[in-house]
């Protein structure tokens, strides 16, 4: 092996060694540069962004392009973090400064920052004559990436929250990778009149598969809409999960006949969602529909159906304590001392 | 075809396979970072809403415990104070021969409880279950010894919630890093698996079971740890998240589903790397079942652990990590190149098998035939200059690339002096460090072909390596 | 970690011509949103990013006229920071006004119940928090 080529490779090796290690100190270097600016946009936009009077100063600086990111950064925090009149004061100064422009332009862009930095600025700037927005908006709500979509989902629910319900509720129905914890503040958000018609109408008329998706968003409707629809859907699915989620929602003791059916169901994720149901709204005549089940097969229904029995109105302790003791099946016996030791008894 | 030259066809081949095992790693490395970039671009909009937390995945959080009696009450309290809405802890004595089970008894006014468990997964015997009046989310098990993986299988049996956390007596956390590694599950449904980074605790601050202050280790060996860690077990397994091929969750913090692992059959007992065995064999399962999943190395969640600071430790250790990846790899061979087994099947495992399996042999026979061939005067200087090279010279540029990521995406290490000690350690790792590690690896290898019975090795865990920062003890160590 | 923003002096504990407040906010865009308001308004605003410094600066802070905090905070949670809060000597009257994302009602009772003097939802109007502020600040002198 030539020494020369060898001696020619270790040198390669040796100066990317030191590009590497420089590049260290650059990128420490570019991170303190970029904190330094940061808080000098700050300094010099927070005082105007959140100003105590809604009065806008006649110049306002320049945004370079290097700070359009951190701007828009800080801008969306704003609006995050504050309500009332000073979000309409941000956007004002946004579009004096043609922040809003700058946005749109960036929504076709590839970088997934700039895109959900976008996304959200339009959908606080709710600008309902933008119609090229709301389309643009409307095709990434089918975006491959969750949280861009259930983004855009929520800037469109921002700009015209009736408008946008149709357009949203199929991707919520359909899909798993959108944050129920995001989707559920989204449709908190926009209030219990907005949301309540359009969410129940759809899970009655999607595709039964996609009902227990909307379903689990229930608490944002009105219960006038939503029990009728929840008791036409147990009726007509014999989907697992679309009964379990069915079940959960029932609230209404004028339903546990309906209820009390599904405590022998074959499947026992619905049987536990039914002694649930009990344990919530059951009555004294109830012990005997769920003494049986304290023999199930499964775990889960057991244990439930002890801890139901339990918290039945007009139950003593002590007849519990009694049944502990003299059950006939060993299994039952264990879950009811097990329940009791819980409770504190 | 004479002795001189089948060595030297060998010396090619090694030459080769350094070049080539370096290569990839470097790869692997910079597939993490992009991961790493992306996931940080994801954050732009900051956390996402955190008024409806009733809606994270309930947790069990498994500890399984023999001979802790220094650090399991400081974890479980730290844990208990975990900013997470529904999770539970279970803590396993595993028949310790000291006072961990008495120490948690003082702690926490431990009560005998009439549980009842799922027999899902056989184990020893349970002498006990208790359950804390005063923390109705702690449970403690007293069972008879069997071994970290029979113990989780136990914690496995009366874990209530769809998802576990598999976790180390004498882990450290961080507030958030329950909601960060449950994160991908909630992301995507098919997750069963997520992996939590491993980072060094030594020269920490840490108060009362949490990590406050990073900060680096004083003794060269645990501080040479560090740079590896960094190197293969951050951006070196960070690499394998986009193509679904992570072989390796740590058991010092993953958190799994608890019914995928059931079917799977739980742990498996008398492994020695029982967490990777059962990672592997998610994979086989899975995959042979024709069914989708997804198993994650989570980017931003962060446990702390101890590393070995005498060499002795470190040397029981690396023996068992290899007998442990040995055992794992060949008790699932029916994974290597099997057709429904995907990238785990056809890349990973083949990967786990020529680079972290057999790498060892090549390593000590490389030196061992570049030496004493040089010796000998049938390497020339070329040559062997050449394996030097590829050897520390690569392994080096490997290290400190490694470092780069570490700084651009999660500036670990902002002080000045702390870098510049990295930065020695990451040259030093290769001189020395990683060559000591490889014999013992070999070592390993060998044990594991000649079935020695291994042992965990008594690594003391006498927590002296966290220093206190003075705080109020009275107030923050008395709950009322 | 804790850091202090103001141009006057305020090492003196007891004469200070600035009012102190302190914040314990672990999200440091709020944090920073909040020294701003309360800053421009002649506050000297001592911030706290956990509930471990939170608990140092009882130690070495002088009492301040009002406290901001979050319910959720790393390390030691709200509600433990008020008990020691008020039991810490020359402390047991400071207002407190929690600044908080939970909404909910049974959030609301449970801070109330907890002794704090105030609660405010995230997202919040600037100015109304600022008054809210300087009423429990004024109530104090």
């Amino acid at each position: 092996m030539s020494l020369q080529l060898v001696t020619a490779a270790g040198i390669v090796i040796g100066l990317l060694y030191l590009v590497v290690v420089l590049q260290i100190f650059f990128a420490r270097l570019r991170n303190r540069i970029r904190t330094k600016r940061q808080l000098g946009l700050e300094r010099t936009w927070l005082p105007i962004l959140v100003a105590d009077t809604t009065a806008i100063p006649e110049s306002l600086p320049p945004l370079r392009q290097r700070d359009l990111i951190p701007f828009l950064t800080l801008w969306n925090q704003l609006q995050e973090s504050f309500t009332g009149e000073i979000t309409g004061h941000l956007n004002e100064v946004a579009r004096r400064i043609g922040a809003d422009v700058q946005a749109r332009r960036m929504l076709d862009q590839r970088s997934l920052r700039r895109r959900l930095l976008a996304v959200s600025t339009l959908g606080h700037l709710g600008d309902r004559g933008d119609r090229d927005s709301w389309a643009a908006l409307v095709r990434l709500t089918s975006d491959k990436d969750g949280l861009l979509s259930l983004a855009a989902a929520r800037a469109l629910t921002r700009i015209d929250a009736t408008a946008a319900m149709p357009v949203i509720l199929p991707p919520l129905s359909e899909r798993d990778d959108w944050s129920r914890n995001y989707a559920l503040a989204m449709l908190t958000d926009l209030g219990v009149d907005v949301v309540s018609r359009p969410l129940t109408d759809a899970a009655l008329h999607f595709p039964i598969e996609r009902a227990p998706r909307l379903l689990q968003y229930f608490n944002v409707a009105h219960l006038a809409d939503a029990m009728p629809v929840v008791r036409t859907l147990i009726a007509r699915t014999s989907n697992v999960e679309c009964l379990a989620a069915c079940l959960r929602l029932f609230a209404d003791v004028d339903d546990l006949d309906t209820v009390r059916d599904y405590l022998h169901h074959p499947s026992w994720q619905v049987r536990v969602q039914a002694v649930n149901v009990l344990a919530r709204l059951g009555r004294e005549e109830d012990y005997a529909f769920l003494q049986p089940l304290l023999c199930d097969s499964e775990w889960w229904v057991r244990y439930r159906t002890a801890k139901a029995l339990c918290s039945l109105p007009g139950v003593e302790m002590s007849r519990i304590r009694d049944l502990s003791q003299k059950h006939r099946d060993a299994f039952a016996r264990d879950m009811l001392v097990h329940v009791l030791a819980e409770a504190g008894a | 075809m004479n002795v001189v030259t089948v060595a030297n066809i060998f010396g090619w081949a090694a030459l080769a396979y350094l070049v080539g095992i370096n290569a990839v790693y470097l790869v692997l490395n910079v597939v993490s970072f992009v991961v790493l970039r992306r996931h940080k671009q994801r954050g732009t909009l900051g956390p996402l809403s955190t008024r409806f937390s009733s809606l994270e995945v309930p947790v069990s959080l498994l500890i399984p415990a023999y001979n802790e009696e220094h650090t399991v009450v400081a974890t479980v309290r730290s844990l208990l104070q975990l900013n997470y809405s529904h999770f539970e802890i279970v803590v396993i004595n595993d028949g310790s021969s000291d006072r961990t089970l008495n120490r948690l008894k003082e702690a926490f006014d431990l009560q005998v409880f009439p549980e009842v468990v799922r027999r899902r997964l056989a184990t020893e015997p349970i002498r006990a279950v208790y359950r804390s009046p005063i923390y109705p989310e702690l449970k403690v098990i007293d069972k008879h010894n069997g071994g970290k993986a029979d113990a989780l299988n136990a914690g496995i049996n009366t874990a209530q919630y769809p998802l576990y956390c598999a976790l180390d007596a004498d882990g450290v956390l961080r507030p958030d890093s329950l909601q960060s590694i449950t994160r991908p599950f909630l992301d995507d449904p098919l997750t069963v698996a997520a992996g939590g980074i491993i980072r060094i605790a030594n020269g920490c601050d840490v108060v009362n079971g949490w990590l406050v202050r990073t900060g680096l280790p004083r003794r060269p060996l645990p501080m040479l740890q560090v740079v590896e860690y960094c190197r293969a077990f951050l951006f070196g397994r960070l690499g394998w998240n986009p193509v679904n091929g992570l072989l390796v969750i740590s058991g010092a913090f993953g958190v799994f589903h608890k019914e995928t692992v059931i079917e799977a059959g739980g742990y498996r007992r008398n492994t020695i790397g029982e967490d990777m065995e059962l990672v592997v064999r998610l994979h086989r399962f899975l995959g042979g079942a024709g069914r989708p999943y997804r198993i994650v190395f989570a980017p931003e969640p962060v446990c702390w652990t101890e590393a070995p600071e005498s060499i002795g430790a470190l040397r029981t250790q690396r023996i068992r990590w290899q007998r442990g990846l040995c055992e794992s790899l060949w008790l699932n061979r029916q994974l290597l190149f099997s057709r429904r087994g995907g990238w785990a099947g056809w890349v990973a495992f083949p990967f786990a098998l020529l680079f972290e399996c057999l790498s060892p042999v090549v390593e000590a026979l490389g030196w061992v035939y570049f030496g004493a061939g040089f010796l000998a005067g049938f390497v020339g200087w070329g040559f062997a200059l050449a394996f030097l090279i590829v050897n520390i010279g690569f392994g080096t540029l490997l290290s400190v690339s490694s470092l780069l990521l570490d700084e651009i995406s999660y500036h670990t290490y902002p002080r000045f002096r702390q870098i510049l000690a990295l930065l020695v350690a990451a040259t030093v790792e290769n001189l020395g460090y990683r060559q000591m590690t490889a014999y013992w690896r070999l070592v390993g290898l060998v044990h594991w072909i000649a079935g020695t019975k291994a042992h965990w090795g008594d690594m003391k865990r006498t927590a002296e390596w966290s220093s206190p920062l003075p705080s109020p003890q009275a107030s923050t160590t008395n709950r009322t | 970690m804790a850091h202090t923003s103001t141009a006057a002096a305020t090492a003196n504990a007891t004469v200070s011509t600035l009012r102190d407040v302190l914040v314990i906010e672990d999200d440091p865009v709020v944090s920073r949103l909040v020294e701003h308001l309360l800053t421009r308004r002649g506050f000297a605003v001592h911030v706290a990013a956990d509930g471990l410094h939170a608990q140092s600066l009882l130690k070495t802070l002088p009492r301040p006229a009002v406290i901001v905090m979050d319910v959720m905070l790393p390390y030691v949670g709200g509600f433990e920071l008020i008990t020691e809060i008020r039991q810490t000597s020359g402390w047991e009257r400071v207002p407190v006004i929690m600044l908080t994302s939970k909404s909910q009602e049974r959030d609301v009772l449970r801070a109330f119940d907890a002794g704090v003097n105030d609660y405010v939802v995230k997202p919040f109007r600037p100015e109304e928090f600022v008054a809210r502020v300087r009423r429990l600040a004024d109530a104090r002198d």
